[in-house]
């Protein structure tokens, strides 16, 4: 059961239910007791439980104090103490976001893995909304409730706008104390509350209605049809006896031809019996009487008669025959006889008793003579005779053929009649027939068109269709009252809608200061407090621990994004001091204080694992030894440092830092650096300390440690390869361990900084895994990941010419580039010098003094510096104005407008990607309210011309572009002191904003005088505490150091004058007369 | 079971509480100390809840379309697989945004109510399930969930050792008889007799109070299959929470009632009984409650009632005690009853109770004191 089910059921038997609270507290349940048991004590528990089959009360840890909600509670004091070796690492599964960088991907996966927190933390515009949007979206896919939380609206909707079309995310606006629904976005607007009650009723209502609607018609569709299943089942009936008759004719007409062939043979053969009994004097046999028996009858008694007599005069012939060959045989045999006597004596043998017989007999060739004549009478008559009987024979079978043929016709004939018959009764049932089906068509034409019609005009067909009717009618009733109770419902009001949209909602989207007030989800609303099981903080930064604390209690897992204004964030335990003894980093010229951290940096500094801060540093000192830092050495402790040589490698030496003993300094000594001498290499060097110490002295560039793996290797990353390979050197460490150090190309490192390790790799086939690898990281490296922190440092949507720029001097290379992304040249930063600078770079390398441009218009002294008009117009609005710089932004605003669209900006920014002309977002950022007043006012006889030339402008103070970016982006400094060193803006959080803002452009505008003063000051000003002052310092020195033409990144940088003529093309916008000849006098 | 049982109250407080008992006009009064096992497990327990509204539409509607005889994919009417209905369509009947109607759907989906269908044409849909017929035709969802529940068993003291259920209200007056610093050897509780109450008749657990909505216990070692999905191990662990509880018997027709002593000051509650046994029950359980000490149980009682207040042994003992009902009544000679009388003590006043026998349950009777 879940936590959230649990807290559903609510049961009084339930092990967990809370006590009453008239009673002493029951003893804490199992499960409470066991989740907030440490993990030894879990451990310990479950193997005492393995042995005994059940745990016994007493043998139960003693119960956590406060009520059993207090989880988070717990879990941060438990962390915030340092208590996060118990914490188990959490195996993230990599997710297929293709639409996601690698860092982000790891965020998102970490995200939806934890089972307690995760840390996000991501530079501006590293697409921190794009992960917590992600995260959000697939927390909700998975079936669990989100919180989602922001310090400001802006941030909220901007993550809400990222999750339009999110199927899966059904998410509701909590509208803030001081918010009102018509002053949010289109798209947030729709998402308040009672606004998607609203739409969601609207729609059910219309639905609703439109599906009784349907209903009521269905029903009257198949109540009308109810008295046409009769005259249906009548005329199938009707139809069917047709179609019997139909095929009883179709029967008949095949039978035909054989009855009339067997009544022919009848017939044969009572003629056959008639000749039978005719020969024996017989009465014959009697025949049917019907015209067709008595035609063929007559016709074959006929022939048959004729076929007698031929037989008769055939057999008188064949006795004939038979006579005169027996006449013929019986002369055949005398001559014969008499043939060997007339051969005798005509041959004169008279020795032969032949001769003597034929002598005796007389005239034996006379004999013979009349013998062969009358044996030749005999011959010719049987000739005769034989060819009559042949005659006969063939007269005989034509008699046959004939009385076939007869037959067969007068068949045929009758077979013909018979036929015919049977025709004009088909043709009597046809017509009946189409009488029936003309009926059946009309009657089925009557049914509704949801009806399934009878598939043919059977009885069968007909049920069957009827039964279907009265599925199709149950149905139809079914729905009419589903859609009555469903209208009913609708209609009775939108409090049901306001209950389930309430228990239904996955993401609920508020400002901090909503949550536990609104109506709806708090724990005063009816029917309970609303748990979730995934909050979600964007700007978790800005919120204290208690806001912190009543926002995590409500909620299963927390999942907090904060945004990092700097490259790194100094600790407060981490790795101890912050003071490093190496090279100090530009813009750090003094020390300062320490920073209070707030409770997301102290969560981070607990939980993440950054390589880049450990605290291991390489230099050659002066004398070139090589020196290698181990731990970090304050100032103070430098004083403490003694020296020691290794006994067996005197030149090798040891620096301890040893304090000594007093009641004030509680440390112990410890050793902070090796120093070897010139000749040992880095590599021997660290295979040194590695075998001495037994640690890796890495230096690590990357603010987070990423595991890769392949097939043969394991590698830990620790600083991004920009080099060629060949310029990697190899340490090995042990067996299939070896840790890749970068070097600079000629083989001496130019500083500290180049000697950085990339990466640490180890070697499957000497048998590292995953979790062995990451145990010896661990261990030797000090640094082991929870699994619960992201970093964000790729910036996202920037031209390729910008972010370089930006990452120089905004986060001093904080962003994570890609190197190969080609760098254009293209002026993506430009800088408008108000007043302008000396042409020639060398004469830049010494910036001028202030200008003194700007202008207090609370000061009553200055008021004669802006116009009267103008003054009168700035009203309330608080900070300095600068008025020539101002009028420098509406003139370079003009010539963006006079620029063909296409050549503005590669990207149109998500403003202006709605209006059908696609316009270019321009934001204008003054770092004063009065400032961006006063360049409104200077805009506003512009507005409708700029917005014609394509061009979408909004001025305001940097606080006004909270989550919200544009193509083109003007930065108005304003700041232009003649003599001393002035603060810009709020802070360096507003600069910072300031200067992220543009995609694609950035034009800046500023007094290169103030600025390079400002960066050569070294103290804290105005109200900026120390870190805030230095920061402002670094990045205004970097920006000085592109003025001067010494930037990283120089050829992004264009410094263009200022035209006070240019974009007057317009023929609008004059510039107030005395003004113009001020700012000349000042160009 | 070693552990020593509850000390008994003073005879004030004992007076106390038997007067306030007195109202329920009780057979008798027995004091003492009860032993109570109550086992935590893991249960698995046949929830029933109300279905709401607005899912209860959505089922129906979903039954609608689906059974709709127009529906491509309209199943035969006792068939369940296989046909679905577009969430489009779904969307379409009841108007409802569709990322609302997804995550409704949603958790009718864990609720196992209704179950993603993959269409031939690739669409989204959802299809009823037995269950969510069954749930829409009876208006509630019956299913089964694992959940943790405490059993509470009377434990004899003495041998022969018994154990029976009971339904106990106010766990939180018993007192553990061991603690992590003074463990204390308690004997193993069998799990079969846990079982054996499972497998009692819905009578028995409707008389006993033992709850009906629970079928099976789930063991500590495999054994269990779902659904729902067998939880993880350190779930299942079962927790023994042996303890003992002071309370006041009162017999009352044929049922015994048990008040229990509120541990922390002391005072009975006597809102409701914290168990009851019937006839039968508590005879098996608690034998002694059916007869009544000895007669020299309760001159002993007797004896210790007045050496608490300075009175001779001896000429108590010469007291003849004789016993009725809820009254035991003590002839003392007119010395004794002059000492009584000039201590002041609440025994003049008419108002004592005596606690008489041996074992962990006495009997307790109001103390009548007359010269003879």
């Amino acid at each position: 059961m879940t936590r959230r089910e649990g807290q559903r059921s609510g049961g009084a038997s339930h092990a967990a239910s809370p006590p009453a609270p008239d009673r002493a507290p029951k003893p804490p349940a199992w499960e409470e007791l066991f989740c907030a048991a440490t993990a030894a004590q879990q451990a310990e528990l479950l193997d005492l439980a393995r042995r005994q089959g059940m745990l016994y009360g007493h043998q139960l840890p003693a119960p956590a104090n406060g009520p059993p909600r207090e989880d988070f509670h717990r879990f941060l004091n438990r962390v915030l103490a340092g208590k996060t070796g118990e914490l188990p690492t959490v195996p993230a599964v990599p997710l297929d976001l293709p639409s996601l960088d690698v860092g982000q991907r790891e965020a998102v996966a970490r995200a939806l893995a934890t089972p307690d927190i995760c840390l996000v933390k991501g530079l501006p515009v590293s697409g921190k909304s794009f992960v917590a949007a992600e995260i959000a979206a697939r927390a909700a896919e998975r079936g669990e409730r989100v919180l989602l939380v922001a310090p400001r609206s802006a941030s909220v909707d901007r993550v809400l706008e990222l999750l339009a079309g999110r199927s899966s995310v059904c998410a509701v606006r909590i509208l803030g104390r001081d918010e009102r629904s018509e002053h949010l976005a289109p798209h947030a607007a729709e998402l308040v509350f009672e606004e998607r009650v609203r739409r969601m009723h609207q729609r059910a209502l219309e639905a609703a209605s439109r599906q009784k609607a349907e209903a009521e018609q269905r029903c009257a569709e198949f109540a009308a049809a109810t008295g046409l299943w009769a005259p249906l089942l009548e005329l199938a009936e009707c139809s069917g006896q047709l179609d019997e008759q139909c095929q009883a004719l179709r029967r008949r007409r095949q039978s035909i031809p054989d009855s009339v062939t067997a009544i022919a043979a009848r017939l044969l053969v009572s003629l056959d019996r008639e000749s039978a009994d005719t020969a024996r004097n017989a009465s014959p046999p009697a025949v049917g009487d019907s015209p067709f028996e008595c035609e063929i009858l007559a016709a074959v008694r006929e022939l048959r008669h004729a076929a007698a007599q031929l037989d008769r005069a055939s057999a008188d012939l064949v006795a004939q025959i038979q006579r005169l060959k027996e006449q013929l045989a019986a002369l055949e045999a005398r001559q014969n006889g008499l043939a060997p006597l007339a051969e005798a004596k005509a041959g004169g043998r008279w020795w032969t008793p032949a001769w003597w017989r034929a002598t005796w007999r007389g005239d034996v060739a006379a004999q013979a003579a009349e013998l062969q004549a009358r044996a030749q009478s005999v011959r010719q008559d049987l000739a005769r005779i034989e060819e009559e009987a042949a005659r006969l024979a063939a007269e005989r079978r034509q008699t046959e053929e004939k009385e076939r043929a007869e037959r067969t016709a007068r068949i045929e004939r009758e077979i013909a009649r018979r036929g015919g018959e049977i025709d004009h009764e088909e043709a009597a049932l046809n017509y009946e027939h189409a009488l029936v089906e003309g009926k059946w068509r009309e009657t089925v034409r009557q049914l509704p068109a949801s009806t399934c019609p009878p598939q043919a005009a059977t009885i069968e067909a007909v049920r069957d269709a009827h039964a279907a009717w009265q599925r199709s009618v149950e149905a139809a009733l079914k729905r009419r009252t589903f859609a009555a109770e469903w209208t009913a419902r609708v209609e009775s009001g939108p409090g049901f809608l306001t209950a389930a949209l309430r228990a239904h909602a996955n993401l609920v989207a508020a400002p901090s200061s909503a949550v536990g007030a609104d109506s709806y989800f708090s724990a005063a609303a009816d029917g309970g407090p609303i748990t979730f099981d995934l909050l979600l903080v964007e700007h978790a930064e800005q919120l204290a621990e208690a806001e912190l604390t009543s926002l995590a209690v409500r909620c299963r897992r927390w999942v907090l994004i904060a945004e990092s204004l700097h490259e790194s964030v100094p600790s407060d335990g981490a790795y101890g001091s912050t003071e490093t003894v190496g090279t100090p980093r530009r813009g750090d010229g003094r020390r300062t204080k320490p920073p209070v951290p707030g409770t997301f940096e102290r969560l981070w500094s607990q939980l993440h694992c950054d390589p880049s801060r450990l605290p291991y540093a390489w230099q050659r000192e002066a004398d070139l030894r090589l020196c290698c830092r181990l731990r970090a050495v304050s100032l103070e402790q430098r004083r403490w440092i003694e020296t020691e040589r290794v006994a067996d490698h005197p030149d090798i030496e040891l620096r301890i830092v040893a304090p000594p003993r007093s009641a004030h300094v509680a440390a112990d000594s410890f050793l902070a650096e090796v120093v070897f001498p010139p000749h040992v290499s880095l590599v021997e060097a660290k295979s040194y300390i590695f075998r001495e110490l037994q640690e890796v002295a890495v230096r690590a560039r990357l603010p987070q440690a990423r595991w890769h793996e392949s097939r043969d290797r394991l590698v830990l990353t620790l600083a991004d390869g920009g080099e060629s390979p060949d310029r990697v050197s190899s340490v090995d460490l042990a067996p299939g361990i070896r840790e890749l150090v970068a070097f600079s190309m000629d083989g001496a490192p130019a500083g500290p900084d180049e000697w950085t390790t990339r990466a640490v790799e180890f070697d499957r086939a000497a048998g590292w895994d995953p979790d062995r690898a990451r145990a010896w990281a661990a261990r030797h490296l000090g640094l082991r990941d929870l699994g619960r922190t992201a970093f964000l440092d790729v910036p996202q949507g920037y031209a390729p010419g910008l972010a370089p720029f930006l990452s120089d001097v905004v986060f001093d290379g904080g962003y994570r580039i890609a190197t190969t992304t080609p760098l254009q040249s293209a002026g993506a930063v430009e800088f408008i010098a108000v007043p302008r600078l000396p042409r020639a770079p060398q004469r830049r390398h010494k910036l001028p003094s202030g200008a003194g441009l700007e202008i207090d218009p609370a000061d009553p002294r200055r008021r004669d510096r802006l116009p009267s008009e103008l003054h009168a117009r700035l009203g309330e609005a608080a900070g300095l104005v600068n008025f020539l710089e101002a009028q420098a932004v509406v003139r370079a605003l003009k010539r963006l407008a006079n620029e063909p669209r296409s050549a503005r900006s590669k990207t149109d920014g998500p403003e202006a990607r709605n209006g059908a002309a696609r316009m270019t977002a321009v934001g204008v950022v003054a770092l004063y309210p009065a400032q961006a007043r006063l360049i409104r006012l200077l805009l506003a006889a512009e507005s409708e011309w700029l917005a014609s030339a394509g061009l979408d402008v909004r001025v305001d103070e940097p606080a006004g572009f909270h989550e919200r970016d544009c193509s083109i982006v003007l930065v108005s400094l304003t700041r232009s002191h003649t003599h001393r060193a002035t603060s810009f803006g709020d802070g360096p959080a507003a600069l910072v904003r300031a200067l992220t803002r543009g995609r694609d452009r950035l034009l800046l505008f500023g007094d290169p005088g103030t600025l390079g003063r400002r960066s050569e000051w070294p103290s804290s000003l105005d109200h900026l505490d120390d870190l805030a002052s230095n920061r402002e310092r670094g990045i205004v020195a970097r920006l000085v150091q592109y003025l001067q033409g010494g930037g990283k990144h120089q050829r992004l940088f264009h410094l263009r004058d200022d035209h006070p003529t240019a974009g007057a093309g317009s023929g609008r916008g004059a510039v107030p007369r005395g003004v113009g000849a001020r700012e000349s006098s000042n160009a | 079971m070693t552990a020593a049982g509850l000390p008994l109250p003073n005879s004030p407080r004992l007076a106390g509480w038997c007067r306030q008992l007195l109202a329920r006009r009780p057979s008798g009064l027995w004091i003492g100390t009860v032993l109570v096992r109550r086992i935590e497990v893991l249960a698995k327990v046949t929830r029933t809840r109300q279905v709401d509204p607005l899912a209860q539409c959505i089922l129906a509607a979903l039954d609608l379309e689906q059974t709709s005889p127009g529906h491509p994919d309209s199943p035969s009417p006792a068939s369940r697989s296989g046909p679905a209905v577009r969430l489009a369509d779904l969307e379409s009947c009841l108007g409802l945004d569709s990322s609302f109607l997804r995550s409704l759907i949603g958790s009718l989906e864990r609720d196992a109510l209704v179950v993603p269908v993959n269409r031939d044409d690739a669409t989204p849909a959802r299809a009823l399930t037995l269950l969510g017929a069954t749930t829409l035709a009876q208006g509630e969802l019956c299913r089964t969930v694992y959940e943790r529940r405490s059993f509470s068993f009377l434990e004899r003291s003495t041998p022969p050792r018994r154990l029976r259920f009971t339904s106990l209200l106010g766990e939180e007056w018993v007192t553990p008889i061991a603690s992590p610093s003074s463990p204390c050897e308690v004997a193993p509780f069998d799990p079969c007799v846990l079982d054996t109450c499972l497998q009692e008749s819905p009578v028995w657990k409707q008389r006993h109070g033992f709850p009906q909505d629970v079928f099976a216990i789930v063991p500590l070692e495999g054994g269990d299959s779902g659904p729902p999905l067998a939880p993880e191990f350190w779930r299942r662990v079962p927790v023994d929470r042996p303890g003992q509880m002071l309370v006041v018997l009162s017999r009352e027709s044929e049922a015994v009632h048990a008040f229990a002593v509120r541990p922390q000051d002391g005072v009975l509650q006597t809102a409701g009984p914290c168990f009851s046994l019937g006839d039968g029950d508590w005879k098996n359980m608690y034998p002694e409650l059916d007869s009544d000490p000895p007669a020299e149980a309760w001159q002993r009682a007797w004896v210790e009632w007045g050496q608490g207040r300075g009175l001779p042994v001896a000429e108590l003992e010469a007291c003849p005690i004789q016993r009725a009902g809820l009254y035991v009544r003590a002839e003392v000679s007119k010395r004794l009853m002059g000492r009584l009388r000039s201590a002041r003590s609440e025994g003049w006043k008419g108002d004592n109770w005596l606690a008489a026998g041996t074992g962990p349950l006495r009997a307790c009777a109001r103390l009548e004191i007359a010269t003879n």
